[in-house]
């Protein structure tokens, strides 16, 4: 039966058909040349914007775009994994669970009980930790992990020194809302989650907090001016330079674990005088773009526990003292190529 | 540019196999969204294969005249979208001329009622106006084919009336080779019952 169509359909195919009209395949020809040498606002045709896939594809662009501006317009840090953990709400009387996906507005508390754990704008909050949620970014109150032992050992500057502040000018910038970092040393404070990329020395490991003991120093003269005719005045007399404070520098040293679940630590170590570290920054690099990934406010902190989401990723920490100006910073660090 | 064709030469042009061409064909297609010489001399070479097709699809010289037109601007006002695949530009431009002549019938179905259809259909042997009615029998077949869907018309059009191989029917309806032949089968078993049913409806 089917072979009886084919043959039919074979059939209408090659039929007997009258050749193209010469006339007609001419004018035709003549037809596209007209068209394609028309101007070409003559044929510009607003009809084609109602066809129904151009107006579905602009529905679709106006509400991209609607949805896209909300969530610039309200960076709401969302919980990416929890477990053992409860969150408070600003605004809200009870506590809650902590759960994947939960909007995290700023102001939010967040508590790790002791067999649980949680993962924020890829910083794993480990047992017994708390963060609170700080512009959009998550500022961590406790990191839950052993601290370094209290600093005995550094060598402290003498107090007189600090307490006089025309011998030991201090170089930080104060501000911590400087958009534009007045120096190489300075940073703004860990409020904005993306930092402004600022050419940086080769050596990374900088030591920031060094006076220059350069204003209080008079200026010593090698020859006497002409002694005054009626004066009685003694001479002027060269004092010898007030002693030299060479505050102990920081220096970051910084390592990663090994990647595991797609988790790793970050530990650093200092030395120099920490007494004036009030936390610490940990940032982020990926190609071009810097950006903070947590605040930690415990001055004794050694180590944070992230999440790997992406590479080629590095991370730092800087130190930053209470005023929020960065007094040193480590080396950019990697995580280990293969996963352990 | 090559000078314009008298109507014996386009007569001569009538099959020309795409092997013949198959090395110019594509850097004509490359230069003729910027040079309508090159756009021309694709023109002639495939203007009598897209009329045979519209012809054996509609039966009528004018309605194959209007595909052709219709055909060959779009294909012109498009040509620069146009990407070279395996298939090369037969299947693109037959993929125009079918959904032409899908649109041919719906434009000439529109002015007229349903009934009015059925009447005109049982009056004139011929779904298309100014039919050749030499063509028999055929017109039971074009009528049965365009009660089937788009898709299904328009894979038994490529295959049978614009005689494209499996491989560039399927490359003109973006389908792969396996699945253009499932939707041919199902097309050709749609066309026989059609056809039964049409039948059916005369015999009583």
């Amino acid at each position: 039966m089917n072979d009886e169509l084919n043959k039919r359909l074979d059939s209408l195919g090659e039929g007997r058909v009258p050749p193209v009209d010469g006339a007609f395949a001419n004018r035709l020809e003549a037809d596209l040349r007209a068209s394609a040498f028309e101007p070409k606002s003559k044929r510009f045709n607003l009809g084609w914007l109602f066809r129904p896939g151009v107006l579905v594809a602009a529905a679709v662009a106006v509400i991209g775009g609607i949805f896209v501006a909300s969530i610039d317009s309200d960076p709401q840090l969302q919980m990416t994994a929890a477990q053992g953990t409860t969150v408070s709400i600003p605004g809200s009387t009870t506590f809650q669970s902590g759960a994947a996906g939960l909007a995290l507005p700023d102001g939010t508390r967040i508590d790790v009980g002791p067999d649980g754990s949680a993962i924020v704008a890829g910083v794993v909050l480990e047992a017994d930790s708390s963060a609170l949620v700080v512009d959009g970014g998550v500022e961590i109150t406790n990191t839950g992990a052993p601290l370094a032992p209290p600093d005995t050992n550094a060598p402290q500057a003498p107090p007189s020194t600090r307490a006089n502040p025309a011998t030991t000018p201090p170089t930080r910038a104060p501000s911590p809302t400087t958009s534009q970092p007045s120096s190489d040393n300075t940073e703004p404070v860990a409020t904005p989650t993306t930092e402004t990329p600022v050419p940086r020395p080769t050596s990374t490991t900088v030591v920031r907090d060094t006076p220059a003991p350069t204003t209080s120093i008079a200026p010593v003269r090698t020859t006497l001016p002409p002694p005054p005719t009626t004066a009685l005045a003694p001479p002027p007399v060269t004092q010898p330079p007030p002693p030299t404070i060479e505050p102990t520098p920081l220096i970051i040293s910084i390592e990663m674990g090994p990647i595991r679940n797609r988790q790793s630590t970050i530990r650093w170590n200092v030395e120099g005088d920490t007494e004036a570290i009030a936390g610490w920054t940990v940032s982020t690099k990926q190609g071009d773009s810097r950006s903070i990934l947590a605040n930690l406010r415990q001055p004794r902190a050694r180590r944070l526990r992230v999440a790997i989401t992406a590479r080629p990723i590095q991370f730092r920490v800087s130190a930053r003292s209470a005023d929020g100006s960065v007094l040193a910073t480590s080396d950019w660090v990697r995580p280990p190529r293969r996963d352990g | 540019m090559a000078s314009t064709p008298t109507a014996a030469t386009w007569a001569t042009l009538v099959h020309v196999s795409d092997e013949s061409l198959h090395i110019d064909e594509r850097a004509l297609v490359a230069r003729a969204a910027a040079d309508f010489d090159a756009f021309a001399e694709l023109y002639r070479l495939y203007l009598p294969r897209v009329h045979d097709f519209a012809y054996r699809r509609t039966g009528s010289t004018e309605a194959a005249e209007d595909i052709c037109s219709a055909t060959f601007e779009a294909a012109l006002s498009t040509i620069g979208r146009f990407h070279w695949r395996s298939g090369g530009f037969a299947p693109w431009l037959f993929r125009i001329a079918s959904r032409q002549t899908i649109a041919y019938y719906r434009r000439e179905a529109r002015p007229r009622s349903e009934r009015g259809q059925l009447a005109m259909a049982q009056l004139a042997p011929s779904t298309a106006p100014g039919a050749d009615n030499s063509l028999g029998d055929d017109d039971a077949l074009r009528r049965a084919l365009n009660e089937l869907n788009d898709r299904y018309q328009q894979a038994i059009a490529l295959r049978y009336l614009a005689h494209l191989d499996t491989a560039e029917a399927a490359r003109a309806m973006g389908l792969t080779k396996s699945a253009f032949s499932v939707v041919l089968t199902r097309a050709t078993k749609a066309l026989r019952r059609q056809l039964d049913n049409s039948e059916e409806g005369e015999t009583r």
